[in-house]
């Protein structure tokens, strides 16, 4: 592991402010709590977690889009407050969940995939139709969709398009908002193929949010797990799949196992009410839920331990906690 | 590297697309005849008449329009003056045609106007959202609650009735639906991801608004405007005929109709052709309006 990373999250909370309803007035929801984050040169950091749990959020913060509202994020060591938006964006690109969305319906797959060398101001006309004929044929389109319109295109072609359009500009990182959840069963293994190709090709750095832990397993190097704003544990993928620790991941974990683990919300066999964000349980956000929770876990939010590169927040792993706790038990 | 070969798929589906709207948009096709007619009359009126608007033939007054000649038997129509003239001899059909470039000119300046006015304060409401939506929120409230016609009354009180003038009330004035429907459609369109590729690409909002949303307003702007510069029309015609827009000998339809009321027992073509061709422009333009609505939808 090189000894400074590309992209370096500190202690970053992103809060949004939502109303309540008419007249309710407004109460902050909390979408990133005091993420720590890393990503290395060449690695692929996956981010997984149940919808809601403020994975698209930490994107969007990460990528600049919506910046933290405290906490600070470094690219290559430099803060990307300080940075100027496009010299970040040189950088850093971003793969949507959704190409039906992703892409202006007015505009061209020519054009889209252009339209980062216009806003940069990347070489000449020619130039500019070198490269994209470049990255057509790198990211396996047909040359005569240059002139389609997104609608004529199938939801693989389009989420090619919208790879291309994140490449063409030669960033280091892209950060991939759940890629392939949005496609038919079908597709899904090109694209992450696609992806797959890709970083080794031109050598990227990848983020890659995903609620499918086959694919983390396939293609990632390191594995945060996402809940209610909280990274609640990360370790690198041998270590999480050999030996999950935390008692949601294992909870995921095991509910991959199950028949369709590509639909949606993963079945936890818990209790399965997502708690609602705007009213986080107390202590450790997840003791609700929890198949393992005792005292503390319902009063006192976890600390992060970290050991061997594997951290996590959870209180049966915090020798603190667990020897008071022991120790009390032992008074009964 | 070869040049790029355009893709066959988009020829194909243009191919037969006119036969496809007549059968499909008769009012949307129906409506662009009839606006592109006037049009087009308004521009060439000159060759369309051998008279001058403005010049009064007293020995030729009040002559009713050729067809009274045909289906009446009324020895005074001629075919030197088709529709007839007006109370102080002017041709009727040479102040019809003129006239169009009146309304027209009316319609399209005031529209141009207000749904650039109404454009800036609808897509700033939702693409900033917050503060800025407020503020036009705000802005569109006090401008519903100014009554038109009496804030037309006292600006021509106050400054005189002019083109110029009632372009410029109408313009100022009817933005709110242009406010209304660019800020509803900008905020659906800024929920989309392709707004956030363009920022995390580092483009600037301005960017942002003229290439990414402007383009996906042109279809709904196209509608209300088409609807609006109906209504701006009628407005014209009214205050006119009220005597408190275009001031006489103009040609305006308003003006025309205001003219020929007190002979309508005597003369009623001379309110019926006007009448029957404002009829026509603001039905062409409520066609063209609800076929593009219409299309839209699909
Ligand atoms: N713009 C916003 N305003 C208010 N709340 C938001 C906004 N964006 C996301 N949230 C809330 O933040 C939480 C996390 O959302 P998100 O990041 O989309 O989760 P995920 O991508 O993991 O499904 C959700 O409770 C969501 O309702
Ligand atoms: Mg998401």
């Amino acid at each position: 592991m090189s000894a400074e990373p590309m992209i370096d999250v500190r202690r970053i909370n992103v809060t949004f402010s939502v109303s309540r309803g008419f007249m309710a007035g407004r109460k902050p929801l909390r979408a990133v709590q005091e993420v720590d984050l890393v990503a290395h040169a060449g690695e692929t950091l996956a981010i997984v977690g149940e919808s809601g749990s403020g994975k698209t959020t930490l994107a969007n913060a990460i990528l600049n889009i919506h910046p933290p509202t405290s906490g600070e994020i470094f690219l290559d060591g430099r803060a990307v407050r300080s940075l100027g938006r496009k010299e970040f964006a040189r950088q850093v690109q971003p793969v949507f969940q959704d190409p039906y969305s992703s892409l202006n319906p007015r505009r061209s797959v020519g054009a889209t995939i252009m339209q980062p060398l216009i806003v940069h101001g990347i070489g000449d006309h020619v130039e500019r139709e070198q490269k994209l004929l470049r990255i057509l044929d790198l990211v396996g389109l047909p040359r005569r969709v240059v002139n389609a319109l997104p609608h004529q295109l199938s939801g693989g072609q389009r989420q090619r398009v919208a790879i291309a359009r994140a490449l063409i500009i030669a960033p280091k990182l892209l950060v991939c908002d759940e890629p392939t959840s949005a496609l038919d069963v079908s597709v899904q293994a090109q694209i992450l193929n696609l992806l797959q190709d890709l970083r080794t090709e031109l050598g990227l750095t990848y983020i890659l949010i995903t609620h499918n832990l086959a694919v983390v397993e396939h293609i990632a190097s390191r594995v945060a797990v996402m809940y209610l704003g909280r990274i609640v544990e990360e370790a690198s993928v041998e270590d999480l799949f050999r030996a999950p620790k935390h008692p949601y991941t294992i909870a995921l974990l095991e509910s991959a196992l199950t028949p369709d683990p590509t639909l949606g919300l993963p079945d936890l066999g818990l209790s399965n009410v997502f708690p609602n964000p705007i009213d986080p349980p107390s202590g450790c956000h997840f003791h609700p839920r929890c198949n393992r929770t005792f005292a503390p876990c319902s009063r006192v939010a976890p600390r992060s331990i970290v050991s061997d590169g594997h951290r996590l927040e959870c209180h049966l792993y915090d020798p603190d906690i667990m020897s008071a706790h022991n120790a009390h038990s032992g008074d009964l | 590297m070869q040049p790029s070969e355009p893709i066959p798929l988009r020829e194909t589906r243009r191919r037969g697309r006119l036969a496809r709207v007549i059968v499909e948009r008769p009012g949307l096709v129906l409506g662009m005849l009839i606006l592109g007619l006037i049009v087009l009359a308004a521009i060439f009126a000159p060759y369309l008449t051998p008279y001058d608007p403005y010049d009064q033939d007293i020995m030729s007054r009040r002559l009713p329009p050729v067809w009274n000649g045909w289906f009446l038997g009324d020895p005074q129509a001629t075919m030197a003056h088709p529709f007839g003239t007006d109370n102080v001899g002017r041709d009727y059909w040479a102040r019809l045609v003129y006239g169009a470039r009146i309304s027209l000119i009316v319609g399209f300046v005031s529209v141009a106007i207000s749904g650039f006015i109404g454009s800036v304060v609808g897509i700033s409401a939702g693409y900033f959202g917050g503060k800025v939506d407020l503020a036009a929120n705000f802005l569109i409230q006090t401008r519903l609650a100014v009554p038109v016609i009496l804030v037309a009354l006292a600006a021509v009180a106050a400054f005189g009735g002019s083109l110029q003038m009632i372009i410029l009330i109408a313009g100022l004035l009817l933005w709110d639906r242009a406010a209304v429907v660019t800020r509803t459609v900008t905020q659906q369109i800024a929920k989309r991801d392709f707004i956030k590729a363009a920022k995390a690409l580092g483009a600037s909002d301005l960017r942002i608004i003229l290439t990414e949303i402007l383009p996906n307003l042109a279809a709904p702007l196209a509608v209300i405007l088409t609807v609006e510069m109906g209504q701006v029309i009628l407005l014209e015609a009214s205050l006119s005929f009220l005597g408190l827009g275009i001031p006489p000998p103009a040609p305006s339809w308003g003006l025309m109709l205001a003219e020929a009321k007190e002979d309508i027992f005597f003369a009623p073509w001379a309110i019926a052709i006007p009448g029957a061709a404002l009829f026509l422009l603001v039905l062409s333009t409520s066609l063209v309006g609800d076929g593009l609505q219409k299309s839209r939808e699909r």
